[in-house]
């Protein structure tokens, strides 16, 4: 089998299964843009089916019209039988079809128990809050999922893994049918994201339909018994997920082949001098006696889960959580690193994992963005901004990292993952630094733009840069690094060369590096072991 | 009217794509409304526009459009300055009391001139260390600025009261009046102080690197301190600078009156800024001293033109503050239609 096209849904499939939604011939436009050309989309009961695309693909936009936001300038919806030309948020809802978004709609300032029994309590209509009923009917949510979570813990203190689950109990509680998970897995560790599958496993087998929408495809793989996949609003793939490979949906996917085998990398001189040296550096809460070497040309990947300190050893090498104690050498002198500044005096620059939070202008312009770092250096004589300079700097950088984009006036919003990223990127490479700090460089990145990033990662080294690069995506680091550190609970524990273990051994090494730390363990309730 | 003919041209004149798209069509917005009010009181009023009134206007408008300018640059850095007022009263009361107390009587007019000038100085000072203070309070220990300068706003209010006792500061030295009172070619000097200020805080926000700072501070701060931007020094030189614009106020009320209080416009010159500011479309990250201009036009039109259309009636001047709130919600519904036309593009 090479392709489904669109409209060519197996028809024998929908008579062996029950089918709960049919979207049919759907088009969407927005002004000039068509996000969605004549796509057709089916769901089957008890299956779960992967929606897979880049950004821009019209993933998204197919979620809002089967959930009833957008109305598709063209197209039926059929649910539950039940024929459409449109739907609304509310039919939607009574139709047993519920999206989980990624910010998960939770009160933060409410406890679990209240939180998955506000709605029925809601729609009762009641004056006064029946707390007996409110924790029985939490009760029953997390049996449904089979798992227990504390009732009376405030939601704002639970992990984000824990936070979906309660989406997930509140979508069965509506009655759900149906349940869109948009990008469930972006801020999960490896091992939640193994919990979540046996929890959607769960659901399958109790008959619910889910659409979980990714861009992971090691993910997709594993979950998924038919997946979809959306290339610039045109479906390009719908087929029966068993011998489907990575490699095939990169190609559904971005139109072209990406070879992973071609990668080369440059060589590291292990004669230099080290560009970057620490020593016995420690951070009370952070991380403990960390010390390693980092050369010219080398990238150097950290992993560890989320709360190994692998984040807080970067913030202490960039001045934003000084080290309190250990040394740190620059090219074979010891500096002191207390403030940001410090830290890019010395060249030495940190592309942020929260690439919305700490990473970006998002209303101000492109330009704006690349320039911020090195504003001090495009003035004139009368120590005014030069902004011919200014704009020409810009444009350098979007040129250079073949930013997507009409115009660098545009505001960087107006992006996708993978370009904002590269705007992050130029605002550090602008400043020549010596020492590039990434974390977790193309999360919520798209595949094609990942692999433009790692190949100029890897052009970034050879040209004399020393790398650090955090992650937990392991393909990424074996596409990008020349060593690796593992980090445990703050320490670490573990140094490989790429070419001394496999994707699969380090991935191993990872899971099995939980932290025993008591502020982990109320995410473990669900055991992410078979 | 003539308004209803006017304003549908703005959205098709600010229709062009382009990155100042916002800012312009909010330039074209105020320029039209200016511009409006301007033929409807000159129409309906023949003294409205008379040398005269126009010169009135001039001596008027700089108070408030200054201390308009010290909280702007607070907005646009996410905070607000509730003591503008407040210092500039206490600027004024410092140096009025330094010429009534310090400087002694029958002195020769050049020393006079002198004692003129320290004060002054002392004003510019007062700002100064009033906008530290400030700066401090939010950039270095991070108490929120409405807190902040709700807490200074008092604090100032206090001091001027207990070194005046409460009683207002007369008895100056004609040649004060010069700065507040007199003019220049026929134009008032406040009036060209305001606009000297104006284009220097133009020049300092959108041409330094201090000002392009200050601006990415106030859109994303966690941002600006990952891109290397010393947030704290940003913030306290963007505090001291707005009490420098503050203090430059007090001078120009002490000028005109020839007297400083401690209670001068109080909070409603406060409010008043902030509602100029609104007016201009200035939000963190993003405004324009060249949209606060006009802005301050035309609250000093309306103001004018409704006191003297309403000369001689009971309650008219309380038509002025109901004027601007009209003015305000008018302007607040045509910048909707404006986004939603620019999100359908």
């Amino acid at each position: 089998m090479t392709d489904i096209l669109p409209g060519t849904d197996p028809v024998s499939q929908a008579a062996l299964k029950d089918e709960i939604l049919r979207a049919e011939h759907i088009s969407k436009r927005f002004g000039g843009v068509v996000a969605l050309n004549d796509v057709s989309l089916s769901i089957y009961k008890g299956e779960i089916c992967c929606l897979v695309g880049e950004n821009g693909s019209g993933k998204s936009t197919m979620i809002k019209i089967i959930s009833g936001v957008y109305t598709p300038d063209e197209g039926d919806i059929t649910v539950n039988g039940r024929q459409y030309k449109k739907l609304t948020p509310i039919t939607s809802i009574h139709e047993g079809i519920q999206v989980i978004y990624q910010d998960f709609s939770l009160f933060p300032n409410l406890t679990v128990a209240e939180n998955i029994a506000i709605n029925q309590q809601l729609a009762s209509g009641k004056q006064l809050v029946n707390w007996k009923q409110v924790e029985q009917i939490a009760r029953e949510g997390l049996a449904k999922i089979n798992v227990s979570l504390p009732l009376d813990a405030e939601v704002s203190t639970l992990s984000t893994a824990d936070r979906q689950l309660i989406a997930i109990i509140k979508a069965l509680l509506a009655n759900a049918r149906i349940i869109i998970m948009d990008e469930p897995t972006t801020a999960l560790t490896q091992k939640e994201v193994a919990a979540l599958f046996k929890v959607i496993n769960g659901l399958k087998s109790q008959g619910m339909s889910i659409l979980f929408v990714s861009h992971k495809l090691n993910e997709v793989i594993e979950i998924a018994d038919r997946t979809v996949i959306f290339r610039n609003g045109k479906k390009t793939m719908d087929q029966d997920a068993k011998g489907l490979d990575a490699k095939k949906m990169e190609f559904y996917m971005t139109g072209r082949e990406i070879d992973g085998q071609a990668i080369t990398f440059g060589e590291v001189n292990q004669a230099d001098a080290p560009l970057l040296k620490v020593e016995q550096l420690n951070l009370a809460r952070g991380f403990f006696d960390v010390s390693f070497e980092l050369k010219p040309k080398e990238v150097l990947g950290i992993t560890g889960l989320l709360g190994s300190g692998r984040t807080e050893l970067a913030l202490a090498l960039f001045g934003e959580l000084p080290a309190n104690s250990g040394k740190i050498y620059l090219q074979g002198k010891e500096v002191q690193i207390k403030t940001i500044q410090d830290a890019t005096a010395h060249g030495i620059a940190y592309v942020p994992d929260d690439r919305i939070r700490q990473g970006l202008f998002l209303e101000h312009s492109i330009e704006n963005n690349i320039v911020v770092s090195i504003i001090g250096r495009l003035v004139n004589r009368l120590g005014l901004v030069n902004s011919k300079r200014k704009a020409s700097e810009a444009q350098r950088w979007v040129r250079q990292l073949e930013l997507k984009t009409p115009s660098p006036e545009l505001p960087v919003k107006s992006l996708s993952g993978g370009n904002q990223q590269r705007v992050v990127l130029a605002k550090w490479l602008a400043s020549n630094p010596k020492i590039l700090i990434l974390n977790g460089p193309t999360v919520g990145v798209d595949v094609g733009s990942k692999a433009e990033i790692h190949e100029l990662i890897r052009s970034l080294a050879q040209q004399g840069l020393g790398i650090l690069l955090i992650s937990d995506d392991i393909p990424e680091l074996f596409q990008t690094c020349h060593r690796i550190l593992l980090m445990r609970a703050g320490r670490i524990v573990e140094e490989y060369k790429r070419q001394d273990i496999t994707e699969q051994a380090l991935n191993a090494e990872l899971v099995a590096a939980a932290p025993v730390r008591a502020d982990a363990s109320a995410s473990t309730h669900v055991s992410a072991q078979p | 009217m003539s308004a209803d003919t006017n304003t549908p041209s703005t959205p098709k004149n600010s229709g062009q794509p382009g990155r100042r798209f916002r800012i312009e069509g909010q330039t074209i917005l105020l320029l039209t409304v200016l511009i409006v009010l301007v033929i409807f009181f000159g129409s309906l009023q023949n003294k409205f526009l008379t040398s005269r009134s126009i010169t009135s206007m001039g001596f008027q408008l700089p108070e408030i459009g200054l201390l308009t300018l010290a909280m702007m640059i607070t907005i646009l850095t996410g905070g607000i300055n509730l003591s503008v007022n407040a210092t500039s009263n206490l600027a004024a009361v410092v140096a009025g009391l330094f010429l009534v107390k310090v400087m002694p009587p029958d002195l020769a007019p050049g020393a006079v001139n002198l004692y003129l000038v320290a004060a002054l100085a002392i004003a510019l000072i007062v700002g100064i260390v009033n906008g530290i203070i400030n700066g401090f309070m939010i950039g270095y220990i991070g108490v929120p600025p409405i807190l902040a300068t709700l807490a200074t706003m008092t604090f100032f209010t206090g001091i001027s009261t207990g070194l005046t006792g409460g009683a207002t500061v007369t008895g100056f030295p004609e040649g004060l009046s010069i700065v507040g009172g007199k003019d220049l070619f026929k134009i008032p000097i406040p009036f060209i102080i305001f606009v000297a200020l104006t284009a220097a805080t133009y020049l300092l926000l959108n041409h330094t690197t201090f000002g392009f700072k200050t601006r990415m501070l106030g859109s994303n701060p966690i941002a600006s301190n990952f891109s290397g931007i010393n947030n704290k020094s940003i913030t306290m030189k963007v505090y001291m600078f707005s009490g420098l614009l503050s203090s430059v106020t007090g001078i120009l009320i002490m000028s005109r009156t020839m007297s400083a209080a401690y209670e001068y416009g109080t909070t409603t010159y406060v409010l008043l800024t902030i509602l100029i500011a609104v007016l201009a479309g200035v939000i963190p990250g993003f405004g324009s001293v060249i949209d606060i201009f006009f802005a301050v036009l035309i609250l000093q039109v309306l103001s004018t033109g409704s006191t003297m259309l309403l000369a001689g009636i009971r309650g008219s001047s309380f038509f002025k503050d109901f004027a601007w709130g009209v003015l305000l919600i008018i302007i607040f519904i045509i910048n909707y239609f404006i986004r939603i036309r620019k999100q359908q593009e």
